[in-house]
């Protein structure tokens, strides 16, 4: 039932957490939900009335929100959190499991190659080369690609969502998607550029960007063509995103 | 009859879901009916506070849960269904020991043992 459901979402849309947590806690409450409401409904002819009780049973959904958050572990709530960008791990979870993990594999290699363009500036006393980094400086490296890695994962995380969302639908086109995808866009020359510099042992120039630029527009047509196979799929959580939980 | 609200409740609710489950596996809202049958109408809670208590207690591995049988014969959304661990057994022992020694302790200094 409809009503029943939107309580529901009420309570779970908010969270920070997991889809599939969040998807498991939707079905959980409305089969608590849907019980109530069949009791009620032996008492009170009106339907409505039972809906009404039911749900009041149930519990205040801001409060039950915050009790649900809280009973959560830290680092979920923290994972599933928001960012400037809307980017986040929630944003890699929903274009699937194969698009997150070719982004994954991309960003850890791409940050641990641009730690090694970065040794100039890191370290004065330096060999260029990676193997000799990695030994004579394990904690500089360990700390410098987690840095990278952090920047280059949000950058990851924005072409994504590019190529997910932003590409499948011509309306989401707004200032702020154009700002998005610039940055994305930039983002991504940016890192083969460099990338690419350092495989080849040379300094920037303009073939090696050109062939930055047709590295990256293949990735982001990798991403494009994975995220338009998984965006059919249809996911059991979708039915709740489309549910309208104002009022 | 006073109910005994959520308040009262406050820091007993995981117990007391140890103990219902204590008498066999059950989802969330046969827990409640065994807590309000058990409380003898006195107890009043909201519902859904039953399930970040079922969250906390499955995570600290005292209960286990596991969706209903998909083949069941009974319509509507699937149930959780949860059963009680060694663990959470031993921690249910061990609460009714520190509640038996609360209820002593503070029974006698109010004058209204048990």
């Amino acid at each position: 039932m409809k009503e029943l459901m939107i309580h529901v979402e009420r309570i779970v849309r908010p969270l920070h957490a997991s889809r599939a947590r969040k998807l498991r806690m939707r079905q959980e409450l409305l089969a608590h939900l849907q019980a109530a409401f069949d009791e009620e409904r032996e008492h009170c002819p009106d339907e409505t009335t039972a809906v009404v009780r039911a749900t009041q049973r149930l519990g205040d959904p801001a409060q039950l929100a915050h009790q649900l958050q809280k009973s959560l572990p830290l680092i979920e709530g923290i994972l599933y959190t928001k960012v400037p960008f809307h980017v986040g791990l929630d944003e890699l979870e929903r274009f699937s499991p194969a698009t997150g993990m070719l982004a994954l594999i991309v960003e850890s290699y791409l940050s641990l190659r641009t730690l090694v363009l970065a040794a100039p500036f890191l370290f004065s006393d330096t060999a260029h080369r990676f193997s000799n980094l990695l030994v004579d400086h394990p904690l500089r490296c360990l700390i410098g690609s987690l840095a990278l890695g952090f920047i280059m994962l949000i950058w990851v995380c924005i072409c994504i969502k590019f190529a997910t969302t932003v590409a499948l639908s011509v309306k989401a086109w707004r200032l702020k998607r154009v700002i998005q995808c610039a940055f994305a866009i930039v983002g991504m020359l940016a890192i083969w550029t460099l990338a690419a510099a350092e495989i080849a042992g040379q300094t920037a120039t303009i073939s090696l960007v050109g062939r930055s630029v047709a590295l990256s527009s293949i990735l982001l047509l990798i991403l494009t063509s994975i995220g338009r196979v998984f965006a059919r799929i249809p996911r059991p959580y979708e039915k709740w995103l489309s549910l309208d939980i104002a009022g | 009859m006073a109910y005994m609200r959520s308040n009262a409740l406050r820091g007993h609710l995981e117990s007391l879901t140890l103990s219902a489950l204590r008498q066999g596996d059950a989802h969330g809202f046969e827990i409640l009916r065994r807590l309000e049958k058990a409380g003898s109408g006195v107890l009043k809670l909201k519902e859904g506070s039953l399930y970040p208590a079922l969250y906390r207690l499955e995570a600290a591995g005292m209960i286990k849960g596991q969706w209903e049988d998909s083949a069941s014969p009974r319509r509507g959304p699937r149930r959780r269904i949860y059963r009680l661990t060694q663990k959470g057994l031993r921690r249910l022992h061990e609460a009714r020991s520190e509640f038996q020694q609360f209820v002593a302790v503070i029974g006698g200094i109010l004058g209204a043992s048990a």
